[in-house]
């Protein structure tokens, strides 16, 4: 019972896949990056993202609105990194921090840049995406309103409360050094 | 604290400023060609066959289906077909083209409707295509006539009279037969076309290779090649009926030869050998498989890093694992492959085989390879944290997956054309359980927790998502099981069932006396119970090995 085909090579996704990836990929490893502050990580955020993908783990009204879907989750695994980053970092050092400009300034910044990652960890999910998209991404308050299905009030309100909070929480890390 | 302005607004637009700023190339394209570099692996692995350790083989027919290019429209279709056959009537095809009729009745089928089980069907004066529930295609000459009846593992489809040009979607546990009244085609997946006439049969292989039964005799035919069974049947290339096929086609990159009459052929050797278990006993009811012409990635020792190019090429890495060696891995998901299974005695034999290289595997469920391969999870070189990340995707690979498997001496053959035998021998370990139950924090056993096995070195890293070896979830009552594993040293990852909260339970490591649950040949470790808390450092309860 033998019977033998020849070898395919895989030189691409399946086509749907490599579609999502070719649109999608950069936004996300934007996203990752800033959050998580380093490369490798924002690398394993977007794999992570995409094996999903790959292993059909999707909600299932993800076709409805794949960006958006691929943006929240991007954004939940780039602070659950960061939040699980903060549980083992505080032993050790800083130095795995891979941001190339980070060599460039003092330990310091270094310690703040990773405190306001831990208090953009703090903030909700929904709160977090709508800080990044606008400061990552540059959204305005209707474009943001529009790409999460929400009022452009309702935006306004977060940022504010948003920058609100990190500004609370680098002042208790201020308070709590000095 | 101080070299940074001290005001808190500040400090909070300054790091906002920053998110702002463009990414570098290194940190925008290059890092995004390196993730689809990975993807594409990772691929390889959904496509390749299921495992003994892969929870999930239906996803991974589907996806591979998807992937070997059959048509994504089918897809529907065959979803389509798949309902009907609730309804108790077997379906097992679907008219995709041209006119297609069942004999005997004068409707044809309309694009939407299954061709049932053991039917007779006539193609119209052009010609007509169907298209089988495995995604085969099959195009079916003007006036050609045939049926398909579904088997336990496969489908056979009989032609009674003309050409059929067959498309065959890679066969995963099954096989597809072409059966004439004097032979029967055996194929995984390739393109070939079988017509039949008064004088006897003819097959001819366009891409691919296929098995031909006729009466006693079995012969491999290869692309290019093509059988009769009767010398009065003229060679494919110039017979008129076939220019359709071979136009429509445009596989045949070579002439066809003329192949040796089934009657006298023999073209192949013969590889015969053994799967034993530790104890040196032969093993029966063990899948051999032989994959011909396997692509293979080799791992050199190197200075320098390089980013993996995944097919064909040498990966230089870094680190413990590779010192002076040089490691084989075949990529089974690209090869279509040939198995026999052991008898009681733990013999195999394979007949017939093309010369040429192949990759031998052994497997069966409860058992693993051996565990002499080479990148052994334990000497990762995670831990390095300086490889750009490729190595420890392939560490993990190495061992999680079979579609990259490790190829020693023991399990690559050559062989050689005119050489009537080849032994050998290869080995397999009985597999090991590890089980235990997820709770909360409040003791109450959670349901659906998703729980993930992970190669145990690595201490500390987060990059757990590159080394699953298995994932499983939990029952109702908090219990899991992960079966069929290797021999060795490996972490549970408990994560909850409820999105958004993404509990992660993260052992801490090894060092901390932690949960590295040590497994050994045929070995049930349970207990390894798992606690979980939203948003805080969890912990997996004592191990009792340590």
């Amino acid at each position: 019972m033998i019977a033998i085909a020849t070898q395919t090579r895989v030189q691409s996704l399946p086509e749907e896949i490599e579609n999502l990836f070719r649109e999608h990929s950069k936004f996300i490893y934007r996203t990752a990056f800033r959050v998580t502050g380093n490369g490798e990580d924002a690398e394993d955020v977007l794999q992570s993202l995409f094996v999903r993908i790959m292993r059909r783990e999707l909600p299932a009204d993800f076709n409805r609105n794949p960006r958006a879907y691929l943006y929240r989750a991007a954004v939940n695994l780039s602070l659950n990194v960061v939040r699980s980053r903060a549980r083992r970092v505080s032993a050790e050092t800083l130095t795995d921090v891979e941001d190339p400009s980070f060599h460039e300034r003092s330990r310091g910044d270094m310690e703040i840049d990773e405190r306001m990652r831990q208090a953009l960890g703090e903030l909700s999910a929904k709160a977090a995406e709508i800080l990044i998209l606008r400061h990552v991404h540059g959204y305005s308050d209707v474009e943001i309103a529009k790409f999460l299905g929400t009022s452009r009030g309702t935006i306004a309100v977060s940022l504010f409360r948003s920058r609100a909070r990190l500004r609370k929480s680098i002042r208790a890390f201020l308070g709590g050094k000095s | 604290m101080k070299s940074q302005t001290g005001n808190p607004r500040q400090i909070v637009d300054q790091f906002l400023g920053k998110m702002a700023e463009p990414l570098s190339d290194e940190h925008g394209d290059g890092a995004v060609k390196d993730v689809h570099q990975r993807l594409l692996i990772e691929d390889a692995h959904v496509l390749s066959f299921a495992l003994a350790t892969d929870p999930q083989p239906v996803r991974t027919h589907v996806w591979s289906a998807i992937a070997a290019g059959v048509l994504v429209m089918l897809a529907g279709g065959m979803l389509h077909l798949v309902l009907q056959r609730s309804s108790g009537v077997e379906i097992v095809a679907k008219p995709v083209s041209g006119e297609i009729q069942t004999v005997g009745s004068r409707a044809t089928f309309p694009g939407y409707s299954g061709i049932e089980d053991g039917k007779v069907l006539r193609a119209g004066n052009d010609g007509g295509t169907i298209a089988l529930l495995d995604g085969s295609k099959i195009e079916m000459s003007a006036s050609a006539e045939l049926s398909i009846n579904r088997e336990a593992k496969g489908f056979r489809v009989r032609l009674t009279s003309g050409t059929v040009l067959v498309t065959a979607a890679k066969q995963h546990d099954g096989h597809l037969y072409v059966e004439t009244k004097d032979c029967v085609v055996s194929v995984t997946g390739t393109v070939f076309a079988v017509s039949t006439e008064e004088s006897g049969s003819r097959v001819s292989v366009l891409e691919g290779e296929v098995q031909v039964h006729h009466g006693e005799i079995s012969q491999t035919l290869m692309a290019g090649q093509q059988a009769t069974t009767s010398p009065e049947l003229r060679p494919l290339s110039t017979e008129p009926a076939m220019a359709w096929a071979i136009e429509r086609v445009a596989l045949v990159q070579q002439p066809a030869q003329q192949a040796p009459q089934t009657t006298n052929a023999t073209t192949g050797s013969v590889v015969r050998g053994i799967v034993k278990g530790t104890n040196g006993a032969g093993i029966p009811d063990v899948s051999v498989t032989l994959c011909p012409n396997f692509t293979q990635v080799r791992i050199e020792p190197a200075q320098e890093k390089q980013p993996l190019v995944p097919f064909d090429d040498t990966v230089r890495v870094d680190g413990p694992i590779v010192r002076n060696k040089t490691h084989f891995f075949a990529i089974w998901g690209n090869c279509v492959l040939s198995t026999v299974v052991t008898d009681s005695m733990g013999h195999f034999e394979f007949s017939n085989v093309a010369p040429g290289e192949y990759a031998v595997r052994a497997q069966r469920e409860g058992f693993s390879g051996p565990t002499d391969i080479p990148l052994v999870p334990g000497e990762s070189s995670v831990a390095g944290g300086n490889s750009n990340g490729i190595v420890r995707y392939f560490n993990g690979w190495a061992v999680a997956s079979s579609s990259l498997q490790p190829i020693g001496d023991s399990t690559r053959v050559t062989v050689h054309a005119q050489q009537v035998s080849q032994d050998i021998s290869l080995s397999l370990v009985r597999a090991g359980v590890i089980s235990g139950t997820v709770r909360d924090a409040d003791g109450k056993p959670v349901a659906n927790a998703r729980i993930r096995i992970i190669g145990s070195p690595a201490p500390g890293a987060v990059r757990i998502e590159r080394q699953t070896f298995l994932t499983t979830t939990t029952n109702d009552l908090g219990a899991y099981r992960a079966f069929w594993l290797a021999p060795g040293e490996y972490r549970v990852v408990a994560e909850g069932p409820r999105s958004g909260t993404y509990w992660v339970a993260r052992p801490v490591t090894a060092a901390d006396g932690s949960p590295v649950v040590v497994l050994r040949e045929g070995e049930e470790v349970s207990n390894i119970d798992v606690v979980l808390r939203p948003g805080a450092d969890d912990q997996v309860l004592p191990n009792p090995r340590r």
